[in-house]
């Protein structure tokens, strides 16, 4: 088919052009794009939002079309721990030897209000459990919800995919840049808005 | 005799258990009587033998009233009504008899009790934590309990890594 094939003059100036540097940037971004469109998520489930995360990954909401679906039982083979359910202070060391046992580039998700700040069980006098993933390792994405439904997870998941798209930042989505240069004032892009 | 009555009759007979009796549309227990720590193991051996299976240990703190702590055994049959409740009266610093030469599930529910009150098993395999980290020294379910030491998963990321206990 056509493609178009560079002169030896333009390889040589292209050459030329990247001769002081090592560019990667590129090679990057087409990785990032892999990583993101191939998230396998570590088979985990700690409490109730678990159900949820497998409602998420069977038939009906079909987690594959997002190419997320395929939990993996080692976490020597995941890049991405959905954080499903209550942390309690007994499972949290086990929870971090998992996580630093997967390989980097790695992301995670804190699904449910447990996750992100100890959700029901946060009262003064409580003894058992962490409140909150973040107490004890990163995360990237919160998708909050006591549980949340399958479509606000696979709704996270795509936030992830775009932040690592765009190299581990959340940066304007494309729908952001639509409205944008639409450009019809007041339209502050409130989702529920006017119809 | 495996009825809750013709057990209760027949325990009563060797003078081991006292009346505590609770209305049955209330709690679903046919039969409720306190009976001494030392007769437990021979009771359960009864009821055992009876056809009846272990349903669960529950402990109340009744450290300020009677000075020790509820054990209430409920062992119970699918034929209903057939629920029977033990109660036995702990010291405070006195010790239960393990029921789990008898009924290997009452393993748990011992660890549990021993862990969130404090309450000592003699003849138990494995009394150790269940829910709560190894290694945790405050009993969370005690009355006079207040609040928990702090979690060592307080700090931020930039703390050092927790340990395990």
């Amino acid at each position: 088919m056509g493609l178009a094939v560079p002169t030896d003059a333009a390889l040589a100036r292209m050459a030329e052009d990247a001769r002081p540097f090592v560019r990667l940037a590129m090679v990057e971004d087409v990785l990032n794009l892999c990583r993101a469109n191939s998230l396998w998520p570590i088979t985990f489930g700690l409490a109730c939002c678990a159900i949820e995360m497998m409602a998420t990954g069977m038939a009906k909401y079909d987690l594959d079309r997002f190419g997320a679906a395929v939990f993996r039982p080692s976490p020597r083979q995941a890049d991405l721990m959905i954080l499903a359910g209550t942390i309690s202070r007994k499972m949290a060391p086990v929870i971090k030897t998992l996580w630093e046992q997967m390989p980097e580039p790695k992301w995670s998700i804190a699904m449910g209000g447990c996750t992100i700040s100890g959700g029901p069980f946060k009262y003064p006098g409580e003894y058992a459990i962490v409140e909150g993933a973040e107490k004890f390792m990163p995360v990237d994405v919160h998708v909050p919800g006591c549980p949340p439904r399958p479509e606000a997870l696979i709704a996270g998941i795509l936030r992830l995919e775009e932040k690592i798209k765009q190299g581990r930042r959340f940066g304007l989505q494309t729908s952001d840049l639509r409205r944008q240069t639409s450009g019809s004032a007041g339209d502050s892009g409130d989702a529920g808005g006017k119809p | 005799m495996t009825t809750p009555a013709g057990i209760v009759a027949r325990l009563e007979a060797n003078g081991w258990v006292a009346a505590a009796p609770t209305p049955h549309p209330m709690t679903g227990v046919s039969e409720s009587r306190w009976i001494a720590p030392e007769h437990l193991v021979a009771a359960a051996e009864a009821v055992k033998a009876a056809g009846y299976f272990y349903e669960s240990m529950s402990c109340v703190d009744r450290l300020e009233a009677l000075g020790g702590f509820e054990l209430v055994n409920t062992f119970a049959r699918w034929d209903a009504p057939a629920r029977v409740a033990f109660r036995v009266l702990v010291p405070k610093d006195g010790a239960a008899p393990s029921l789990t030469g008898v009924y290997a599930m009452a393993e748990w529910n011992e660890r549990e009790a021993w862990e969130l009150y404090g309450v000592a098993f003699t003849g138990h395999p494995n009394l150790t934590w269940l829910l709560l980290p190894e290694g945790t020294e405050y009993r969370p379910l005690l009355k006079s309990f207040t609040a928990p030491p702090p979690s060592p998963y307080d700090d931020s990321l930039t703390s050092p890594a927790p340990s395990d206990g």
